[in-house]
């Protein structure tokens, strides 16, 4: 009978919901995340890239997140909302909150932060025209005009806050290597080159958490570093976005713990000198057949090898809202290929420069296919490695080139302000060599200012497929984002769930 | 030999001075916007026109080096755009490191490569004289940057024994400090050692073969006394200058060893510097590395006069 009884108790232990529960999570621990380097720290308007935010996360944080589906979630404002036809939007705040240096978190303070933001030279949020402060918990922010994206730009892009008392009482120099903010974690010492520390913070404001006693974000300048601190286990998870590391862990079967995001992601093509008689490109004909020499399919797989890739025919996210499925795009096809430079004046073949990074081995490889492609459609590719600095300078202000240009390019559904920086004039990324067409910078137009995400999808449809279908100014690959690696042991730490530059540090905790 | 250091000293000067010419306008020549390698490419129009001001690029190129070289001698070797701090912080932060790992380095190699030289020498043309030649050649082919990866697939991937980056002083913890410094020490020194052997195997040989030795060895000297006291002196002459050549690594560093082991030493910083066009700090390596590389020039030709009494005469 007794052991009819063990028996019995020992199956109903094995019963999904019963008997044994999942982890809870354990307080204590440092996090070790290896990152890719950072300058600058702790001057929101200049923290740029997807690493600095990550390795500021701890410290500072955010109006507003990103969540499920990519839709903005409270955090430091508990709520807002948006009036189109008055302009304004008006923002509460979450009681209660207070900076690492024991000032309070209040309007006041997010009014700062944004005129701050203003102030640096960013134009993500050059429509807020005045802000009033209401409350201690209470702003309204007036604007020139209206953008779909308003809330985007002022809540995350803008969102990130520091004290304003430890900012105007800290020259530059400290204020940008020092992030002083209301994150679980307080800022303890940055070792340039080296590591970020970061140590619990006993008075954040959402109770028995973090539960980490510290983060560090270790820096490194070489993948086989990378890779084999992280497989020895001295550091917990990776996030430095280095294709090597990628070929190195996917080559030793890691998997990564972050996958493609229906809302942003990391665009990668060619951008076509457009807009120079002088040049090939400038007849369409030419950028057509350049695009139809291309098995761009097969182009998106090798990135795949080394991140996460999908295949794109335009500048937007496949399956997102803004995604038009009716843009033909350029399939595969030589012989149409050769058809349109013939038609062109270009029977006997032509000779065209490809610039990439030449600090990539991936964009090499890519140019070498290409090449290979282009021969085969009687068009000669000399491939051109350039330094950052220098492709900089040539996709930048006043920059130019001939023939292509390695393009990488932040892709989103609210497309709209990303094309005004490439098609406009002035625009600060790759519009020096790129045609202008007049119905594409009115599309952008309209895109930008149109009220709701309703109202703005066909508009953005329109224009993602204009750009490609009748102008081709440019020829997709894919769109990916960077792989990110953990450990098993490291838990919820949520690394580019939603979005590339965010992760939850107050969650993270150490099952060991 | 005062009128001679003198010399040498104006020479020196002259040398760095053109180097410091190079320094400054070659980086002006270079590809690449340096406002863009500073900002990125993601600027508008103002933050550009803000950041040319700021970087002195508004002024006359002759007007920034005479500033630049003023301040350089009075210590102040500008402010790192990359990284918004002077260059001086940034250097005094790097250098100690370097230094340390580049003495133990130059320790290590000039003791064992005089070691296994004198065995080679002295045991020519058997068993250990093949191997530790062989070793040595060997040794002068491996790129350092292949060697540094092996070491730490095999010792740090594989065996789990030493760790597989970074850098801590003795006195920030002994074991871990040791334990950090053992693969990129001993990558640092295999070349070095194998050009410390080779030498003084070569020199030994010469100098083994000299009458004086052979007079000692028959007024029955024991054999060890007559390597120590008598070959070894006069075969080091043309190893000081090795040494005084692996000097100037010790500033430089090895860049490859310090970036495949996340080291942040002058090396790294130097690469860095370049690779972002950060200015002001490629420009004090440069001319800190002339600098350290003709004082090591001069203190070699020194000692050589003051070891070699014939050098001194003439």
């Amino acid at each position: 009978m007794k052991r009819i009884l063990v028996v019995l108790l020992v199956l109903a232990l094995m019963l999904p919901g019963f008997g044994m529960a999942e982890d809870a999570p354990k307080a204590g621990g440092v996090l070790k995340i290896a990152s890719g380097n950072v300058t600058q720290i702790g001057s929101p308007p200049h923290v740029a890239t997807y690493m600095e935010q990550q390795a500021v996360s701890p410290a500072l944080e955010t109006l507003a997140r990103y969540g499920e589906g990519g839709r903005l979630v409270p955090w430091l404002a508990s709520e807002w909302t948006l009036d189109p036809d008055g302009l304004e939007m008006t923002i509460t705040l979450r009681e209660g909150v207070k900076f690492h240096d024991g000032t309070a978190f209040d309007a006041e303070a997010v009014k700062w932060n944004l005129e701050y933001f203003k102030a640096s030279g960013r134009n993500e949020i050059s429509a807020v025209e005045t802000i009033d402060v209401t409350d201690a918990t209470h702003l309204t922010l007036h604007m020139s005009s209206w953008s779909s994206s308003i809330d985007e730009n002022v809540l995350y892009t803008a969102g990130l806050m520091i004290s304003p008392t430890f900012a105007q009482n800290s020259d530059e120099d400290t204020l940008f290597a020092t992030p002083v903010g209301t994150g679980p974690f307080r800022f303890v010492r940055w070792d340039r080159g080296e590591k970020l520390v970061y140590e619990k913070n006993d008075e954040y404001w959402i109770e028995g958490k973090p539960y980490l006693d510290g983060v560090e974000m270790h820096f490194f300048s070489d993948a086989n570093t990378t890779a084999t601190a992280l497989m020895t286990g001295v550091i917990d998870a990776c996030v430095t976005g280095d294709t090597t590391v990628d070929e190195i862990m996917l080559g030793n079967g890691w998997t990564p713990v972050n996958g493609a995001l229906p809302t942003s992601g990391l665009m990668r093509g060619v951008f076509f000198c457009s807009n120079d008689p002088e040049d090939p490109f400038y007849d369409i004909r030419v950028r057509q057949a350049f695009c139809y020499a291309m098995d761009v399919p097969t182009i998106a797989s090798m990135y795949a090898k080394s991140g996460i890739a999908t295949y794109t025919n335009q500048w937007n996210i496949p399956g997102s809202w803004a995604y038009n499925d009716e843009t033909v795009g350029y399939p595969y096809d030589p012989a149409k290929a050769k058809e349109l430079l013939a038609e062109a004046g270009y029977a006997g073949g032509v000779e065209i420069n490809y610039y990439y990074n030449a600090n990539s081995t991936l964009f090499a490889q890519v140019g070498q296919v290409m090449q290979a492609y282009a021969a085969q459609v009687g068009i000669t590719l000399n491939l051109n490695p350039i330094a950052q600095a220098l492709q900089d300078e040539m996709v930048g202000l006043n920059g130019k080139w001939d023939g292509i240009m390695e393009w990488a390019a932040q892709g989103k559904p609210y497309c709209a302000q990303l094309y005004a920086r490439a098609f406009q004039e002035g625009g600060p990324r790759f519009s020096g060599s790129s045609l202008k067409p007049d119905d594409v910078l009115d599309l952008i137009e309209q895109g930008i200012t149109a009220k709701t995400q309703a109202e703005s999808e066909p508009i953005l449809k329109e224009l993602s497929r204009k750009i490609i279908d009748d102008y081709c100014l440019l020829l997709p690959f894919c769109v990916g984002t960077n792989c990110m690696y953990a450990s098993r042991d490291v838990m919820d730490h949520h690394l580019a769930e939603f979005s590339g530059s965010q992760w939850t540090p107050e969650d993270c905790w150490l099952n060991r | 030999m005062v009128r001679y250091i003198l010399r040498r000293l104006a020479q020196s000067a002259i040398v760095v001075l053109l180097v410091s010419l190079f320094a400054f306008s070659l980086l002006y020549l270079m590809p690449g916007d340096p406002v863009y390698a500073m900002m990125g490419g993601d600027i508008t129009q103002e933050q550009y026109d803000i950041a040319y001001q700021q970087l002195g690029l508004d002024r006359p190129v002759i007007e920034r080096y005479f500033d630049w070289i003023g301040s350089f001698l009075q210590g102040d070797f500008g402010r790192s755009y990359q990284n918004r701090m002077p260059v001086r912080d940034m250097i005094a932060a790097r250098l100690p490191i370097t230094l340390y790992l580049g003495f133990l380095s130059i320790l290590i190699s000039t003791a064992v490569g005089v070691i296994f030289g004198v065995i080679a020498s002295t045991r020519r043309g058997k068993l250990s004289d093949a191997i530790i030649t062989v070793f040595a050649n060997l040794g002068a082919a491996v790129p350092l940057f292949w060697l540094a990866v092996m070491g730490m697939y095999v010792f740090s991937l594989k065996l789990g024994l030493l760790p597989a980056y970074g850098f801590s002083f003795p006195t920030q913890g002994l074991e871990m400090s040791i334990k950090q410094c053992i693969l990129p020490v001993s990558v640092l020194s295999v070349g070095a050692i194998s050009g410390m052997t080779r030498q003084t195997r070569s020199s030994m040989l010469e100098v083994i073969a000299q009458d004086y030795i052979r007079a000692a060895r028959a007024k029955g000297l024991p054999e060890g006394r007559v390597v120590r006291s008598h070959a070894l002196p006069n075969a080091l002459i043309p190893v000081i200058t090795l040494v005084g050549i692996s000097f100037r690594n010790l500033v430089a560093g090895s860049v490859s060893v310090e970036k495949i082991f996340s080291i942040p030493g002058m090396g790294s910083m130097l690469i860095n510097a370049v690779l972002s066009k950060d200015v002001a700090v490629t420009q004090a390596c440069i001319l800190i590395i002339a600098v350290v590389i003709c004082l090591s020039n001069l203190l070699v030709d020194i000692s050589y006069a003051w070891l070699d009494p014939r050098i001194r005469l003439q």
